[in-house]
């Protein structure tokens, strides 16, 4: 199927990958580049697709500036921070006369993934792939995770959706990603520690179901990667909530997961 | 000749003696009197403000305050029936009545007047006509009508004062009946649930007929005390308040009172209820996300853009105004800088956007000027929703 979007810009729809009460999603096709389109369930949830078009817009917004001013204090000439890796990008917006004046955003996640099947849910690890990640696959996954929490929440939004099927990972290229941002909001104020604190626990909820372990106590199944108990003390404390600063999270993340294994490489592996 | 039904709105006039030109002149000053106070212009709100001390406009009501004479009657929730009522405006033409403004839209605002929100309503005052002009912008079909609120602390003299739904200038006169007390005893919280149960039980607005919803609007930087207590019900509303509620069509056991939340979802079914949490601490911001949803929780640093943020929502909600375009409106109707423009869209970029614009009848409300057989008729003569009474198009017409 067909959809006109602006510009004269058609985009087929090749496939439809998911749906929530809100949304629908496919991956579409325009030229040779393929998006995710996303099309309200009804008029209804239009308001939902207007108002994640204006925090991802804003997020880009500031994701640029932030590097802009990074680029100017940076030591190493080749380094960035790459904030806008965590969040799709608004190809288009439009409302779809053919589609009962439902609203469709065109996302496009194109700097981390050449094409959109590049990219799967966690969920389909273990629930589809009934697989578990090792040790060293999990710290690039929760050590991204805790650095998008460090952007977001710098810029007071909550995401409110960090469940499984919305944490997208680019396994060869060791790209996360959050793909709906219906439920985030962005907020005028400086963000409680709790409400930081729940993101931080929450991701770290999914990669410890991603390593096969108890989402609850943060206990792990043993590996011989892990010579001592280092990382399983580190999630068991994010786990609790010790944690409610996403930047000392994620440095302290980083200490540790270093102090383990020298940063290297490590392609993604299953059990 | 004698003039009946004269309040507020003329319904009809009888005449008693055949003098058509008194009839005439006093018909028309009527009408020009009515639209005087009807609508609040700039001039109406300059004449009245002379009488007013602006330091303090509220001194009317403290004065008969302190002459032990209580709340004036216009504001006290006690008063006149208990039930607050917004009802569209008719006016009799010939056999049958003419909607004067469109379908009365309420909105109800209730300011916290605790410490050093004392001032909430000095502030509310002198912003009431730019308030007035940007909310006609965004609900112009409809007929504005407005209650305002104030509420204290159940060790305050007043818990809560409550306007009648008014249009005009009398917005303004009721403003200055209210008797803030600047108090709030200190005891973390206040008690804004009596004017939410006002808002929820003791409220009829035509609107709402219709299945369309109106707005309530909280302000206030602390939480709200719990329970709810049949003696301040009581005491704020008057001894027969259990009955008025069911007047109202509600069912409540005094013996088993709703709880602040179960009071918002009620309001939630006929309001668009948000609360403006100012300058807020975490306990505010606790309390508060445990009886209303996040998203109709509103952020700001102080009131000073109360009635720019109110526009903006109820913009967002009629579908009158999306993100996109909010900015621009801000700036070039409301004369604010692009910085609070950005400001306010972050503010309310969380709510339902379009909410109203999906409930039943919102594209077949009567409007301004549509007659009806009967004063207090939903919908216009030979008319009723969903009737279609277009040629059909395959018929062949003749030109």
């Amino acid at each position: 199927m067909n959809i006109n979007g602006t510009g004269n810009k058609i985009y087929a729809t090749v496939r439809q990958l998911a749906s929530n009460p809100n949304f629908n999603l496919y991956e579409c096709l325009e030229g040779e580049q393929t998006y995710f389109l996303k099309i309200a369930k009804s008029k209804a949830e239009n308001g939902t697709l207007e108002k994640e078009e204006y925090i991802l817009k804003t997020l880009k917004e500031v994701s640029d500036n932030v590097e802009i001013e990074y680029a100017k204090k940076r030591t190493r000439p080749d380094s960035v921070l790459n904030n806008h890796f965590f969040f799709p990008e608004i190809v288009d917006s439009f409302v779809c006369k053919e589609q009962q004046n439902r609203r469709v955003l065109i996302l496009g996640l194109t700097s981390i993934s050449k094409q959109t099947s590049d990219l799967a849910p966690i969920s389909f690890i273990t629930k589809r792939d009934m697989v578990r990640i090792d040790p060293k696959t999990s710290v690039w996954i929760l050590g991204k995770l805790l650095k998008m929490l460090v952007f977001t929440h710098d810029q007071n939004v909550l995401i409110r959706d960090l469940s499984e099927n919305n944490i997208l990972v680019n396994k060869a290229q060791h790209y996360v990603s959050v793909l709906n941002w219906g439920d985030a909001l962005i907020l005028n104020r400086k963000l409680e520690q709790k409400e930081c604190s729940i993101e931080i626990v929450g991701v770290t909820k999914e990669v410890v179901k991603l390593l096969g372990g108890n989402p609850k106590t943060g206990e792990i199944p043993e590996d011989e990667q892990m010579e001592d108990s280092r990382y399983q003390d580190l999630l068991k404390k994010l786990i609790r909530g010790e944690y409610y600063d996403a930047y000392i999270a994620h440095s302290d993340f980083y200490a540790i997961a270093r102090s383990i294994w020298p940063s290297k490489f490590h392609p993604y592996t299953t059990k | 000749m004698q003039l009946l039904g004269l309040y507020g709105r003329v319904n009809f006039i009888l005449i008693q003696q055949s003098n058509f030109f008194y009839f005439f002149t006093q018909l028309k000053s009527i009408k020009m009197s009515r639209n005087d106070k009807d609508v609040l212009t700039d001039d109406v709100y300059r004449d009245f403000k002379k009488s007013v001390n602006t330091d303090r406009v509220t001194s009317k009501g403290q004065e008969r305050h302190e002459k032990g004479l209580g709340l004036d009657p216009l504001v006290d929730p006690a008063s006149n029936g208990v039930i607050r009522r917004s009802l569209n405006r008719m006016e009799s033409e010939g056999l049958l009545f003419r909607l004067v403004m469109g379908v009365a839209i309420l909105i109800e605002e209730r300011l916290d007047t605790t410490g050093s929100f004392r001032r909430n309503v000095d502030i509310a005052f002198k912003a009431l006509p730019r308030a007035y002009e940007l909310l006609k912008k965004v609900l112009g079909r409809y007929d504005l009508q407005m209650i305002n609120a104030i509420f204290a602390d159940e060790l305050d003299e007043y818990i809560l004062c409550r306007s009648h739904a008014e249009m005009g200038i009398k917005i303004a006169e009721q403003m200055t009946l209210m008797v803030p007390e600047g108090g709030g005893k200190g005891n973390h919280g206040e008690d804004p649930q009596y004017g939410l149960f006002a808002g929820a039980y003791l409220t009829s607005a035509d609107i709402n007929r219709y299945g369309l919803k109106s707005y309530d609007f909280t302000t206030t930087d602390e939480p709200s005390h719990e329970p709810i207590l049949k003696s301040q019900l009581e005491r704020v509303f008057g001894k027969e308040v259990f009955n008025r509620v069911k007047e109202n069509g509600f069912e409540i056991d005094p013996d088993n009172l709703p709880t602040v939340k179960q009071v918002i979802d009620k309001l939630l079914e006929r309001a668009h209820t948000f609360v403006f949490l100012v300058d807020k601490d975490s306990e505010a911001n606790d309390y508060w996300t445990t009886v209303i949803d996040q998203n109709r929780i509103i952020y700001l640093e102080d009131t000073l853009w109360l009635p720019e943020v109110k526009a903006a929502i109820i913009g967002l909600t009629e579908g009158v105004l999306t993100l996109s375009d909010m900015e621009d409106f801000l700036v070039n109707e409301a004369n604010v800088s692009k910085d609070v423009a950005r400001m306010i869209k972050r503010a309310v970029s969380g709510i339902p956007i379009g909410a109203q614009t999906l409930l039943e009848n919102f594209d077949k409300i009567p409007l301004k000027g549509d007659l009806f057989k009967e004063k207090r008729d939903m919908w216009p003569t030979d008319e009723t929703p969903g009737e279609d009474d277009s040629e059909e198009p395959t018929k062949t017409v003749w030109l």
